[in-house]
C-alpha cells in the first residue's frame, strides 16, 4: 500500500474531490440500510471501535479518551423484538424519523448491568441534547 | 462464473446502479471477488471529512485484499439466520489516516482494521478495534462477534 493515494484512480479521485468540498459535520447521525445500522459521532477526531453488547458499539477518540460516538447494530430486527412487548414504541417513528435518544433508551432498558447502562446512557443524553433524529425509511408504522 | 464448495454459483465480477466496485478477497477460493459500495455510504464518507475518506479510498480498499483473517456471521443474542452471511474482513494496515488532519500516520498500534460486507456483498462499515491479546491479528472478543472464521 502506497502512503499516497494513487490520484490517477477515479474511484479515489472523485470520493476525494468530494471530501474536499465540506469540512467535517458534527454531530452526524445516520442509518444504513445496507448495514442496518446507524451511526451517530459527535465529534471529528479519530477513534476505534469498543463493543459494548449485540446492539451498541461506542466509539473511543483518541485524542480526548472519552465516547464521541456510536454504532447501533441491527436496528430493524431491535425494534420488531422490542415492540413485541413494548407497542408503544413505535409512536415514536413520526415521518419515517426516530428520535435517537428513545432508540438508545429502548436499548438500555434491557440492560442490567451498571457499567454497561452508563454507556448507553452516555450515548442518550448527547443524542437528546442535540435534538438527533434519523431517517428510517424502512420502519414505516 | 465461480463456483462455492456447496456446489452454488456466483459472479466474481458485481454491479450495481450507482454502486462502486472494488475487489477484495474472495471467501471461497481466496482469489479476488468485487464487494460494492453504496453511493450513501460514499456520501456519508464524505460528509465525516478527508481523513475517513482517504481511508475509504486508500487504507479500506488496501484491508479487503490483504486479510490477516476473515469471520463470517455477526453474533447476537437472537442469532438469527440472516446475518450469518455477512462477512468481516480484519487486516494490519501498515498506515491510518488522522480523521480530524486528514494526515497519513503509521497505522494503530495494537488494534486492527474491520470491514464489513453484508450478504449481498455491499460493504458497509469499517473501524478499528483492539486486537486480541493471545492474538494480534485477530480482533478482541472475536469468539463472540462472529459465528465462524472463514481463514
Amino acid at each position: 500500500m502506497n502512503s499516497e493515494i494513487s490520484l490517477g484512480e477515479d474511484f479515489a479521485t472523485s470520493l476525494l474531490a468530494g471530501a474536499a468540498e465540506h469540512p467535517p459535520e458534527e454531530p452526524l447521525a445516520f442509518y444504513n440500510d445496507e448495514g442496518d445500522c446507524i451511526e451517530f459521532l459527535f465529534s471529528s477526531e479519530s477513534y476505534y471501535g469498543e463493543r459494548v453488547d449485540d446492539l451498541l458499539t461506542v466509539y473511543q477518540g483518541r485524542d480526548s479518551g472519552q465516547i464521541i460516538g456510536a454504532l447501533i447494530k441491527g436496528v430493524k430486527r431491535f425494534v420488531r423484538h422490542f415492540t413485541q412487548t413494548a407497542p408503544g414504541f413505535l409512536i415514536e417513528i413520526q415521518d419515517h424519523k426516530v428520535r435517537l435518544g428513545c432508540l438508545v433508551t429502548a436499548g438500555m432498558w434491557r440492560v442490567g448491568d451498571e457499567l454497561i447502562v452508563k454507556k448507553y446512557k452516555l450515548i442518550r443524553d448527547k443524542a437528546e441534547e442535540m435534538g438527533v433524529e434519523v431517517e428510517m425509511p424502512a420502519l414505516t408504522c | 462464473m465461480a463456483e462455492t464448495a456447496s456446489g452454488a454459483t456466483y459472479e466474481k465480477t458485481k454491479e450495481r446502479r450507482g454502486y462502486a466496485a472494488i475487489p477484495a478477497i474472495d471467501p471461497h477460493d481466496g482469489g479476488e471477488w468485487d464487494v460494492l459500495i453504496s453511493p450513501q455510504l460514499l456520501q456519508q464518507t464524505q460528509r465525516r471529512g478527508m481523513g475517513r475518506t482517504k481511508e475509504l479510498a486508500d487504507t479500506v480498499r488496501w484491508a479487503v485484499l490483504h486479510p490477516t483473517a476473515l469471520f463470517r456471521g455477526i453474533r447476537d443474542i437472537e442469532n438469527e439466520i440472516d446475518d450469518d452471511d455477512w462477512l468481516c474482513y480484519v487486516a494490519t494496515p501498515p498506515t491510518a489516516y488522522d480523521y480530524k488532519t486528514g494526515d497519513v500516520r503509521d497505522g494503530w498500534s495494537g488494534q486492527v482494521l474491520l470491514v464489513c460486507v453484508n450478504d449481498e456483498r455491499v460493504l458497509f462499515n469499517w473501524m478499528w478495534v483492539d486486537c486480541d491479546p493471545e492474538n494480534p491479528k485477530w480482533p478482541i472478543d472475536h469468539k463472540v462477534r462472529f459465528r465462524e472464521k472463514v481463514f
